[in-house]
């Protein structure tokens, strides 16, 4: 059911790509490395639903912007240290996606799409509107967690995006307990085949509300972070744009792979920083001006995915290692003179 | 064990169901035959829960489950094939088996514990396969499998739930002879305490399969007999066979 062949590889790559970025990085460096790394557990929340349990989301923006506001709202209003109100933001999504969750599930392929779209753009309208959560404006003053008990200041670059990566790490082994346990290998049934599994005896509504409340509040989790990250929220955090974004992450990365969407949150955010940067074009040897038609070169990027991948880079990646596999043990059956027989 | 009261359906002015009763003891091997139309499919899918009747009940052991969902209905013993197979086409023989075992031995909510630590029912689905006669495919992926091992596989999943009452929805469609044959021996080796409802359009195969035979016709019960009853009779014949 799982494609494991590249999961260690990729893993242990990754890991080692995330720790010689920390080791070298300089002050944007940290900064950007954080994002990638909080992105990375958004994609992946909404991964578990899209890829695993076939639940094509448009609002998963809603859970990133309840878990930064409600991380907001503990910490300047009611002055809770960040740890205290991380969890409690947890929480919040968590009863959020609750919520959502009841009248999403009913609803299957492109009604599920519209009925989360559509629930995500009020999340977005009543941040908008809220006076008490500065409406348009949005909040800032939110805190980091006070870490010198351990000697340590989150509010150094270098320490925080270390806890973000260390975050991210965690959240991707709970993650995988769960699409390894019976439950995730359910979920893919629910994918495939939801009548035949229903007729099986299996109570698919309540797995998926199950599994769309894991999302939600593995994405409240980012969304606090990134309210952390950036002392700052506003309800752009919510707009559907931002949903969107990281389902192209999940789509570039591949669906039904929780690394492959934590890799893919990590390509297009460096794409995007790189391709913004008039620096990058001169390099090439193009004038710098290209930089304003970044998102035009970001939509090739993308269709040529879906052309050439559409499972994805994990999924591309994983069929050429299967290529490369049958066509070595079809060598080393002797039509190769190199090989000893 | 195993008992409709009469039972209802419409769609629109079209009357599909119309006051159908079953009583069907333990063990009874009963057939469900009617010409095209006659409103088999839907009988069944208003004993599975599929469909909601109008009226009438559904009993299953005394238990009343007509306004049970299909999952629960499955979970009280309900298990049923289907007529077109409805299979995880993209899973292997395995997953397939193991997905139904999980669902069997109320474990498949589980999120925290790793699926293969689950050895009894990864031995449920090897001796599921074993059974059905699929053991050296289990890791061959559903949709690489011949027409007429995936309809086994159709019925094979619907056993692993451990049913009281075993649905099966013209199990020999599409089949050729010998595995018409195959799965006629499949059928009449399953356990003699299991109650069985078969739809078919093969009259050989149901006459030689069930103890007894409900006739529909235009949504009602037309006849109800033995075998030998339904062949001798003459009102069968005119409706049925198409001839006087």
């Amino acid at each position: 059911m799982l494609r494991d062949q590249l999961q260690t590889p990729l893993a242990v790559a990754l890991v080692l790509l995330a720790l010689a970025t920390w080791w070298h990085a300089d002050f944007f460096g940290h900064e950007l490395l954080a994002e990638v790394a909080i992105f990375a557990i958004f994609a992946m929340s909404l991964d578990l639903i899209v890829g695993y349990a076939g639940m094509v989301s448009l609002g998963h923006a809603a859970f990133l912007a309840v878990g930064a506001y409600a991380t907001a709202a503990m910490t300047v209003f009611l002055g809770w240290p960040a740890s205290l109100a991380t969890l409690a933001a947890v929480l919040i999504s968590a009863g959020a996606a609750a919520l959502v969750g009841l009248f999403a599930v009913r609803l299957t392929g492109v009604f599920f799409i519209m009925i989360t779209l559509a629930i995500g753009q009020m999340f977005y309208a009543y941040f908008f509107k809220s006076r008490p959560f500065g409406g348009d404006n949005g909040m800032s003053g939110i805190t980091r967690p006070d870490l010198a008990a351990m000697g340590l200041d989150a509010n150094d670059p270098v320490v925080f995006s270390a806890m973000m990566l260390l975050a991210a790490a965690v959240i991707y082994l709970l993650l995988r307990t769960v699409v390894r346990s019976p439950f995730g290998h359910m979920l893919v049934a629910i994918h495939q085949n939801e009548s035949r599994l229903r007729s099986l005896g299996c109570p698919v509504r309540r797995f998926k509300l199950a599994a769309y409340v894991i999302a939600g509040t593995v994405g409240g989790l980012a969304g606090s972070l990134t309210a952390q990250h950036t002392g700052f929220i506003s309800p752009d955090l919510a707009f559907w744009t931002v949903s969107g974004e990281v389902l192209i992450m999940v789509i570039v990365g591949g669906m039904g792979s929780l690394l492959g969407a934590a890799a893919g949150a990590a390509l297009v955010i460096l794409m995007r920083h790189q391709l913004s940067d008039e620096n990058t074009w001169q390099l090439l040897g193009l004038p710098g001006v290209m930089s304003n038609y970044w998102q035009f070169v970001m939509g090739i990027f993308f269709v040529l995915v879906v052309l050439f991948a559409a499972d994805g880079l994990y999924g591309r990646l994983s069929r050429l290692l299967q290529a490369a596999r049958t066509n070595m043990a079809w060598r080393s059956r002797g039509d190769d003179p190199n090989v000893p027989r | 064990m195993f008992r409709a009261e009469r039972l209802n359906k419409s769609f629109g002015s079209l009357q599909v169901t119309h006051e159908v009763s079953l009583n069907l003891p333990r063990g009874r091997r009963h057939g469900l035959i009617g010409p095209n139309g006659a409103g088999k499919t839907t009988l069944f899918n208003l004993l599975t829960g599929e469909l909601k009747a109008d009226s009438g009940r559904v009993f299953i052991e005394d238990r009343d489950i007509s306004d049970a969902s299909v999952d629960a209905r499955a979970r009280y013993g309900l298990g049923r094939s289907f007529q077109k197979n409805n299979l995880f086409a993209e899973l292997t023989v395995r997953d397939n088996l193991v997905l139904a075992a999980l669902l069997q031995q109320r474990v498949a909510h589980n999120g925290w514990r790793d699926l293969a630590r689950f050895k009894s029912v990864q031995e449920a689905a090897e001796q599921g396969a074993g059974l059905l006669g699929l053991q050296d495919e289990l890791d061959t992926a559903v949709q690489h499998l011949s027409y007429g091992t995936q309809r086994q596989l159709e019925i094979g999943l619907a056993l692993a739930l451990r049913p009281k009452v075993l649905m099966l929805d013209e199990p020999t469609s599409g089949m050729s002879p010998e595995e018409t044959h195959a799965m006629q021996n499949l059928i009449a080796g399953l356990p003699q305490e299991l109650t069985v409802l078969i739809i078919e359009h093969d009259m050989d195969v149901i006459f030689e399969l069930a103890e007894r035979v409900t006739v529909l016709d235009y949504g009602s019960v037309l006849l109800e007999g033995s075998p030998a009853e339904i062949r001798n009779s003459e009102e069968v014949r005119r409706k049925y066979f198409g001839s006087a």
